[in-house]
């Protein structure tokens, strides 16, 4: 049987967008800022394995608490015990039209595991929320203080921390619909765990795969991020003359921005988000003659690396052709077999150099600063995407500020000139396993601040 | 033939990266089989081709002159010789790190993009198929398999033509050398012999390394038929099960890298934890009290200046507002206070909602109760002024008793 989790609260607290970030879906229920959005009661179901492990219940808010627990105190209700008052009350049919909403929540008290109420931390800990304290209680099942809009200051957590200890509720867990951390998250579980102990493999193995995915998520995005800068920095425009045209330049602009389009649109994907979620800025970028560097030593290694293997490929079909003649031409094949594979490798490396050279025709590339901007640019994104809740309803539009102290632009700035000499790489996916992109995977690494990503 | 969902998966993510062009993921996955079944048939005619080619080679090797008379090593060499040249070149390819996009220096993959665009097969399947199984790692030990195979077929081919040859021709096994002596030659063969000796095959002695000798002309059927089994029991060991040996390792290291690729490949694909909603409680289709709340143009202001009033601030979370910092304020906040109010019956009351949370249903019914008594409502803060202005003339309190009181 799956757990089942009611989750209720005052409404407008951010009942439905709590689920929405669980389940990190977006369309789950409907989210307005008005006080009752949700009218209905809505499961939703957190599988693993095909295997239900969470029933998620979505309730209508409380909106009238003062005036059902006003109930509990006055006749016929008064000498009745918390249980009996909870079932009788529901059949009370004068009662029923004033307080339709509640009666759905305490419907559902019966047939729960856990309680999670959900407190909009911008308000402080007034009457009416005890009072819906106060009838959650009579229903004897354990309550999980979530506490919502964490983030935004100022807000009433002390308060409500000391009212909720004066109530026994000393487990309670921090949410925020803008900004979740996986590390909220797993303390919710954990404390599941502790208050369903029977459940505890199923919810370990439940966190386990949370983390996994998003790590898989995270390690997906940056890859995603390596492409699009080996992409930009191999990405080569050939113009008709020397000097480039605006024309030239805004069609180069616009290949580039194509691919940062084209990573966002991954991004969004991988982390379930809606296109309008993010809107990002014109970057401005900068084009940059390219020249192949003849003299820059990663490239000089580059043809030494490639020209041997090409020899080795071509020395192993030249030992081919020795075996059919019995050994009578014995190194002579080999040797030939390693010249022709290097000279045609040499050739390719060369080969557009010497035939732009020739047509007088220069090539635009992306200066390294453009890289570092797209790059900060990318991490913002992934970092913002990897805490994004799903029910944040502000686009992110990016930082203003793309670069910080962490980030060492020599250091980059080299090492995408040296990753634009590699034009073989263009449009190669996946990318190869090479000293150059494992170093530029250290970077993006050492950018995407971790925060609470991690646990 | 029968794929894996998560081959599945990589040949649709690999198509998709290939083409801009959508395609049916039926016609993906019918092309793409086609294309695995084209080059599995090309790996196996090269197979079938170097078996063929070890078969003709062999037999030449075993030219005579007119005294039936062959040189033992030479032999061993031009058998064995080419095929540890050809895995040295291999090996010292292996520490090579290859750069090259997956269609370049390939040479299998350039024969099998020519054959398959022959037949007509679409250029994204088989450019997807090229990334799967010829790229980077995946073509290092990829092309390492067919090698050893090809070549262990080769040995094979060229192990059973050259006993077909001894079972049908009598030989003398001599050898020579100018360099190496007797007991040095000895050596040199009880060195060779250490794996088929330690397997019980027979190997020479020294009688017989002596009987052998060049100019020997006289050698017992015994010594040439354990020179016959030396030679082919060396091709065996040290070619043909050496060849088969590493074939099996490079499968082993092909299939984790390709499984590593794919796997890579198919990581971005969306991880779903929920399966279903279900609504178990619904709300009457009738119930839809969502606010659309009118202009509010006909609201009162009023700029701070409050009238001689006592003041009650309603289900207050702010600080009090500056302007009511010399004013002396009650609050109500709980079912207590808020009793007690309508309990007393005193004149010249306000109270001040802060407008910038949204009214509910029990907000509402003790504002409509303490209606009678109050003699303002005064709206503090914008968020949600013109719903609560429109929800609280609808509970009939008078339009004129409500002021937003702007900050």
């Amino acid at each position: 049987m799956p757990i089942s989790l009611l989750i209720v609260g005052h409404a407008n607290t951010g009942k439905t967008s709590l689920i929405r970030t669980m389940t990190r879906d977006h369309q789950f229920g409907d989210i307005q800022n008005y006080s009752g959005t949700t009218r209905h009661v809505e499961k939703i179901s957190l599988t693993l394995g095909n295997q239900p492990i969470l029933d998620l219940i979505d309730t209508p808010g409380f909106e009238d608490s003062i005036g059902l627990w006003a109930t509990r105190s006055k006749p016929p209700y008064q000498s009745l015990s918390n249980d009996q008052w909870l079932s009788e009350i529901q059949s009370n049919s004068e009662l029923q039209i004033d307080f339709e909403q509640e009666f759905k929540i305490l419907k559902q008290l019966k047939l729960c595991d856990v309680i999670l109420y959900v407190i909009d931390l911008r308000q402080a800990p007034l009457g009416k929320y005890l009072d819906e304290l106060s009838t959650l209680a009579c229903a004897h099942k354990p309550i999980v203080p979530i506490l919502n809009f964490c983030e935004t200051e100022p807000n009433h957590e002390q308060a409500w921390r000391q009212c909720l200890a004066a109530r026994q509720l000393h487990a309670h867990i921090r949410y925020d619909t803008v900004a979740f951390y996986l590390a909220d998250e797993r303390k919710l579980y954990q404390t599941l765990q502790s208050l369903i102990p029977d459940q505890y493999d199923t919810l370990q193995a439940l966190i386990k795969q949370r983390e996994q995915d998003a790590n898989q998520r995270l390690q997906s995005a940056k890859q995603a991020l390596i492409k699009l800068l080996v992409q930009c920095a191999t990405e080569q425009y050939t113009c008709q003359k020397q000097s480039s045209s605006t024309e030239e330049t805004e069609q180069f602009e616009g290949t580039i921005r194509q691919y940062e389009g084209d990573f966002i649109q991954q991004c969004l994907a991988l982390y379930d988000f809606r296109e309008e979620d993010v809107a990002l800025d014109f970057l401005p970028l900068q084009e940059g003659q390219w020249q192949q560097d003849l003299f820059d030593a990663d490239t000089l290694k580059s043809w030494g690396i490639n020209t041997s293997a090409s020899a080795v490929t071509g020395a192993a079909i030249g030992a081919s052709i020795d075996v059919l003649s019995a050994g009578l031409t014995l190194g002579t094949a080999t040797t030939l077999g390693a010249i022709l594979g290097a000279g045609v490798q040499t050739g390719r490396s060369f080969k557009s150099t010497l035939m732009n050279t020739l047509r007088k025709r220069s090539v635009l590339v992306l200066t390294p600063s453009s890289l570092i901007a797209l790059m900060c640019r990318g991490a913002q994104l992934i970092e913002h995407l990897h805490q994004r809740g799903h029910a944040t309803q502000q686009t992110y539009r990016g930082d203003k500020k793309l670069t910080n102290s962490k980030i060492n632009t020599a250091r980059l700035d080299k090492l995408f000139r040296r990753i634009a000499q590699r034009n073989e790489w263009h449009g190669l996916s996946p990318l190869p396993d090479h000293k150059l992109i494992s170093d530029l995977f250290e970077e993006v690494e050492n950018i995407i601040q971790k925060k609470k990503t991690t646990l | 033939m029968l794929l894996q969902q998560r081959e599945l998966n990589a040949v649709l993510k690999a198509v998709q990266q290939s083409s801009l062009i959508e395609q049916d993921d039926m016609t993906v996955i019918e092309h793409y089989r086609a294309a695995k079944q084209l080059a599995k048939s090309i790996q196996i005619g090269f197979i079938a081709l170097f078996f063929l080619l070890g078969a003709i080679a062999a037999p030449i090797s075993f030219a005579t002159d007119t005294l039936n008379q062959l040189n033992t090593f030479w032999l061993l060499l031009i058998l064995l010789g080419t095929h540890f040249l050809s895995l040295f070149i291999w090996g010292v390819s292996l520490f090579k790190k290859s750069v090259l996009s997956p269609t370049q220096s390939s040479w299998f993959a350039l024969v099998f993009q020519k054959i398959a665009t022959k037949l007509q097969l679409p250029a994204p399947i088989i450019e997807g198929y090229v990334l799967l199984h010829f790229s980077h790692s995946v073509r290092q030990w990829n092309i390492a398999r067919l090698l050893h195979c090809c070549w262990a077929s080769y040995l094979i081919g060229g192990l059973l033509s050259a006993l077909l040859f001894l079972m049908t021709h009598q030989v003398q096994f001599i050898w020579e050398t100018t360099l190496l002596t007797q007991q040095d030659f000895y050596s040199l063969t009880q060195f060779i012999s250490t794996i088929p000796s330690a397997l019980g095959l027979p190997v020479p002695n020294e009688l017989d390394i002596q009987l052998s000798q060049s100019g020997s002309l006289l050698q017992p059927d015994g010594t040439r038929k354990i020179w016959a089994i030396w030679i082919l029991s060396c091709v065996l060991l040290y070619g043909v099960l050496l060849r088969i040996g590493l074939a099996l390792l490079s499968h082993l290291a092909y299939r984790f890298k390709r499984n590593k690729l794919w796997q890579s490949l198919t990581s971005t694909i969306q991880v779903k934890t929920h399966v279903k909603t279900e609504v178990l409680d619904a709300a009457p289709a009738d119930n839809a009290t969502h606010v659309h709340p009118h202009s509010t143009s006909r609201i009162r202001f009023s700029d701070g200046h409050i009238n001689e009033q006592t003041l009650f601030l309603f289900e207050w979370s702010k600080l009090i507002p500056s302007t009511l910092k010399e004013k002396t304020v009650e609050m109500l906040n709980n079912s207590t206070q808020q009793q007690s109010y309508l309990n007393q019956l005193a004149k010249h009351r306000a109270i001040i909602i802060d407008a910038d949370t949204s009214p509910d249903r029990g907000s509402l019914r003790f504002l409509t109760s303490a209606n009678a008594s109050t003699e303002s409502f005064y709206l503090y803060g914008g968020g949600f002024t013109d719903v609560w202005y429109q929800s609280l003339t609808e509970h009939g309190i008078e339009s004129q008793k409500i002021i937003h009181l702007r900050e």
